[in-house]
């Protein structure tokens, strides 16, 4: 019968991947007006550096020298990969690490020529890198070429029940997505968030008050396609193998009606677009699973219901469901504070959210290098 | 080293390619959408053959069915058109919506292909995937004692009789110059009695007939598949960038510069460096990016503040001053 926990286990982690891919995107359109239409490949650059450093790191603890690709190694990882749980997270969270500064650095470098042309042309150049390096990789030995890696060990290969291990990974990637939402959150609503608008709304003009845009579209760039190449590591360690074709354009194109369905310009908006999306696509494959052999294959509808929302929307909803909202700046805080004013009790606390709030900020800003405003 | 067969396979991508990209660079001309669903007209076009040669079940004459193809890929460009693009530009909406909003056109009638080819196969019972269609076409034909394969020569004749129409219409007809008109200065030709609305039907049609009559040229010498106006469509892209979307003669000459990296140069690196052929796609995109570099893309939706092409010319000018 229908497993009613499975596909929401499954729905889940699915969302939380997809979730943190069209909250990058949103970070990258809906704020700052970069049309990025190669988001799959740095998902992509993302997978293949953690499932590669993953199963080479096993391969070579265990004493192994096999090539990632081959099928003793499969075998040999499916020996060893509930055996050591320490190492299992610890590989597990160095890969993570990796993909993101593969993919971000990936993001900067490409950056580079694309960021100096309009709009359109960014769209083609990052478009095109992102199928190139998918061909790139089909036709690449060292990572399996077209028949990719297999065997990917799961961080919670230790944990014997599947229900429990798979449980654990939503976990873990709704927490992944948890961080990335109030990052981006507080990035967004942040002075630097506002020079981010600035530039969607007007280039020149922020160029003319002195905004280094390209600067700062880079900047993004690579801190967006850092957090893509995460989601692709945990789809990578999702699913246990990576193939070339599972990186095809239509995956960014998906992420993109995530983010015109929920509304750009607003993180929340992404997430509900992924939540539609991402149920869409679970219901369309457990249909494809109970009725086999109909006359039109569901995907086909599905993608088609995917293109014409993205039509239907930008037509008669350009906003999407959720619009943007106006930026809490400063001003528009005390205006709340002194609203508030008759509510005492509550103040308190939300003074000291507020300062805890100002606090972790200032260390996200210390980060990514920059003073607080 | 390379062959003959690498040249001809040259002209060959130099005719496919230069019938998908001068009308992508046109309809960008003249209505500022940059189209994604320019390869599904070419697919569409290049499945005419073959839906005509399976579901008759003959051999399809070659010259009705380039009008047939023209018919289809006009048509639904012109739908496209009226269903998606016009409604925003009447807003006027952002480049970039424009570009999403052609986004999901390409998505929903790709699909939709897909759905009816499904269909199709399962009424027909032959398989319309991955198949050539049976055009009546003789193999090869004797040319002053030589044999030539007739499929290349007709092509390559098809090509220049499409481009000599398309350079006679937009030189010659008056509607070919309210085409231009409104490409150069919308608001000047508007105000000289053009309708734009009348003007980006036309073009739109003759985008996407143009686009089909590539597929078409396609499905001569390959097998198609409903990827099949996907799978050029990027290196259709760098053929227009190369031109950047405003040139029709820089567009076809992007075409062979794509080509040739593609089919000869391809042949030289491999065998003096050594270099696999399954870079080939790596090679045309590093066309694409060092145009980008060297020349950024003038005009129509090029980077306004970005071109340090003028700083390089301030500097050497200020080198020969202090000489």
């Amino acid at each position: 019968m229908f497993d009613l926990i499975g596909f929401l286990i499954s729905w889940l982690t699915l969302f939380g991947i997809y979730a943190i891919l069209s909250l990058c995107l949103n970070m990258e359109i809906g704020y700052t007006g970069m049309a990025n239409f190669g988001l799959v490949a740095f998902f992509g650059i993302g997978a293949f550096v953690a499932s590669y450093t993953s199963m080479s790191i096993f391969l070579s603890f265990y004493g192994y020298d096999y090539p990632v690709y081959s099928l003793d190694a499969i075998i040999a990882i499916g020996k060893v990969a509930g055996r050591t749980p320490w190492l299992n997270i610890v590989v597990f969270l160095f890969s993570l690490a990796l993909s993101f500064l593969v993919a971000g650095l990936s993001g900067y470098l490409i950056s580079y020529p694309t960021l100096r042309v309009g709009p359109a042309f960014l769209g083609i150049t990052i478009l095109s890198f992102g199928e190139m390096l998918r061909v790139f990789m089909k036709h690449f030995t060292p990572t399996g070429g077209a028949y990719g890696i297999l065997g990917i060990p799961h961080p919670f290969a230790w944990v014997s029940d599947p229900a429990l291990k798979n449980l654990s990974f939503l976990v873990l990637t709704l927490a992944i997505l948890a961080g990335t939402l109030v990052y981006f959150e507080l990035l967004a609503n942040s002075p630097y968030g506002r020079v981010l608008r600035s530039i969607r709304e007007d280039e020149v003009a922020s160029l003319c008050i002195g905004k280094p845009v390209p600067k700062i579209k880079a900047e993004l760039l690579f801190v967006a396609s850092g957090i893509s190449g995460v989601a692709g590591a945990l789809y990578a360690f999702y699913l246990g193998s990576v193939t070339p074709d599972m990186f095809i354009t239509t995956v960014t194109f998906e992420v993109w009606s995530m983010v015109i369905l929920g509304g750009r310009g607003n993180n929340f908006g992404s997430l509900l677009g992924t939540l539609v999306f991402t149920l869409l696509n679970r219901a369309t494959s457990v249909l494809n699973f109970m009725l086999p052999g109909l006359l039109i294959d569901p995907n086909y509808i599905r993608w088609m219901i995917t293109g014409a929302l993205i039509v239907i929307i930008l037509i008669y909803k350009p906003k999407g469901l959720l619009p943007e909202k106006p930026v809490k700046t400063e001003a528009w805080k005390i205006f709340e504070r002194e609203k508030e004013k008759k509510h005492v009790s509550r103040r308190a606390l939300t003074d000291v959210v507020s300062k805890a709030l100002a606090y972790l900020k200032t260390a996200l800003y210390w980060l990514i290098g920059r003073e607080s405003g | 080293m390379a062959e003959l067969a690498n040249v001809i396979n040259m002209a060959w991508y130099i005719c496919i390619y230069s019938l998908m990209a001068v009308p992508l660079t046109l309809s960008y001309r003249t209505s500022k959408v940059l189209n994604f669903a320019h390869g599904i007209y070419a697919t569409v076009g290049a499945y005419m053959p073959v839906l005509i040669s399976k579901g008759l079940k003959m051999s399809v004459p070659f010259i009705p069915v380039i009008f047939v193809s023209f018919a289809f890929g006009a048509t639904l460009a012109v739908i496209t058109h009226v269903l998606v693009f016009s409604p925003l530009i009447k807003r006027r909406s952002t480049p970039v919506t424009l570009m999403i909003a052609s986004m999901g056109a390409w998505i929903f009638i790709k699909y939709m292909f897909y759905a009816v080819l499904g269909v199709l196969q399962k009424t027909w019972l032959t398989p319309l995937f991955y198949v050539s269609p049976d055009i009546d076409v003789p193999s090869t034909l004797s040319l002053v004692g030589i044999e030539v394969n007739a499929k290349f020569l007709f092509t390559l004749a098809l090509t220049a009789i499409v481009f000599a129409l398309l350079a006679f219409f937009l030189m010659k007809t008056k509607t070919g110059m309210a085409v231009r008109a409104i490409a150069d200065n919308l608001e000047l030709a508007q105000i000289s009695g053009i309708s734009r609305e009348k003007i980006l039907m036309v073009t739109w049609a003759i985008s996407g007939g143009l686009a089909a009559i590539g597929g078409l040229a396609w499905s001569l010498f390959a097998y198609v598949s409903p990827e099949t106006g996907d799978s050029v469509i990027l290196q259709v892209f760098a053929c227009s960038v190369i031109g950047g979307l405003v040139s029709l003669p820089l567009t076809f000459i992007g075409s062979i510069i794509i080509s040739f990296t593609e089919n000869v140069l391809i042949v030289f690196l491999h065998s003096y460096l050594g270099i696999e052929y399954s870079f080939r796609p790596f090679l045309s995109f590093f066309v694409l990016v060092m145009t980008i570099l060297i020349r950024p893309p003038a005009g129509a939706g090029g980077g306004l503040p970005y071109r340090y092409l003028p700083k390089v010319k301030a500097m050497c000018k200020s080198i020969f001053r202090m000489r």
